[in-house]
């Protein structure tokens, strides 16, 4: 039910069960605890006197992957793409994401980063936000990228991964990525 | 209005209008949904008086080209940049920060942090590489000072800095915050 603004009563007013309904029954209908379904969800605003229930997502694939293509891909190793996650939102969520990388091979960039593949509206390119390294020793490394004016509903996010070429060359590198975490705050 | 504790009724008592508007009227006045504005914002306590929410929208600016390179001449004191946001003045902040870094000479250290209001980072905050290659860093902190809240905006800001006689390159860069009422 809607939220209504209530209404103020003056002596001698009588309260009608219409009136009830309306600014009693379903205005507790529209708060927080008249819309909690799960424990552990968040309640934002979804506009104007209206809030909504928000579940966390996250995935975590401990399996190594490789890969050999142009970043943004998907690795070398079919069984173990992503991780994936599909959530409802509002038009805005915060990804947080890291995984441990390396270049194993050639002389570009390896990179990696969520991959927004499905879901209304027109969602930002991710491509300069990639985690990127070029170094051959593995380190665990992570970043965030907040989504604002996205149109709300619900949305499926890949990570992908690959290479980037290095200053005039090709994107020859061979990345290597382990422990994928993702973790998706729909607002 | 003020959240008051609702009125215990017992039979034979009447409600009145000032009882209907201060304890059903009111009190709704102050729920989660009747703060609500737009989308997208997080219900955090106020501190300005118990069972009263604040309404809290997270920020974003991204910068990613041009990139920032220093000349380390000009590393005497931090380089306070771009991205900066404009937040509303609460009492505290959840940031979020990441940008693309490396040193192109010189050495051993570059670094990147967020300043809030122009205070200086301290070390645990700040984001610090020896490699020559390039590489994505980010990190986050609750801002551990308590501001005074209030209706002016506070300015949040990337800053930037190096070891004397290096030379630092940032692209890429973002600024995410949540503030907290």
């Amino acid at each position: 039910m809607a939220w209504t603004v209530p209404i103020t009563f003056y002596d001698g007013d009588p309260l009608t069960a219409a009136q009830w309904n309306t600014f009693v029954r379903d205005n507790l209908n529209a708060t927080a605890p008249g819309i909690a379904t799960s424990p552990g969800n968040m309640i934002v605003t979804s506009g104007r006197n209206r809030i909504a229930e928000r579940q966390w997502a996250r995935s975590i694939i401990s399996e190594g992957v490789l890969s050999s293509g142009e970043w943004p891909g998907d690795p070398d190793d079919d069984a173990n793409p992503g991780p994936t996650l599909t959530f409802e939102h509002g038009g805005s969520f915060l990804m947080l994401y890291d995984v441990r990388i390396r270049r194993e091979s050639g002389t570009g960039a390896v990179n990696y980063a969520p991959v927004i593949e499905s879901g209304p509206g027109e969602l930002p390119n991710v491509y300069n936000m990639a985690v990127r390294t070029t170094t051959s020793n593995y380190i665990r490394t992570g970043s965030h990228i907040l989504v604002t004016g996205a149109d709300a509903g619900i949305t499926t996010v890949t990570m992908k991964y690959g290479a980037t070429p290095a200053s005039g060359g090709t994107s020859d590198s061979v990345g290597s990525y382990a422990q994928r975490r993702l973790t998706i705050l729909p607002f | 209005m003020a959240w008051v504790t609702p009125k215990t009724y017992v039979a034979s008592d009447i409600l009145t209008a000032a009882d209907f508007n201060q304890d059903v009227r009111d009190n709704m006045l102050e729920t989660e949904t009747a703060k609500a504005t737009k989308a997208g914002g997080l219900f955090m306590q106020s501190t300005s008086s118990p069972n009263r929410f604040e309404v809290q929208v997270p920020a974003v600016e991204k910068v990613s080209l041009p990139h920032i390179e220093y000349e380390t001449d000009e590393f005497a004191t931090p380089i306070y940049d771009d991205p900066t946001l404009e937040v509303p003045a609460a009492t505290s902040y959840l940031i979020f920060f990441a940008a693309n870094q490396r040193v192109v000479s010189g050495g051993p250290a570059v670094w990147f942090s967020v300043s809030i209001d122009g205070e200086e980072p301290s070390l645990r905050q700040r984001m610090y590489s020896t490699t020559t290659g390039i590489i994505r860093q980010s990190g986050w902190f609750k801002a551990s000072k308590v501001y005074t809240p209030g209706t002016e905006t506070r300015t949040i800001q990337f800053v930037y800095g190096a070891d004397a006689n290096t030379l630092g390159h940032w692209t890429q860069r973002d600024l995410t915050v949540i503030p907290i009422a």
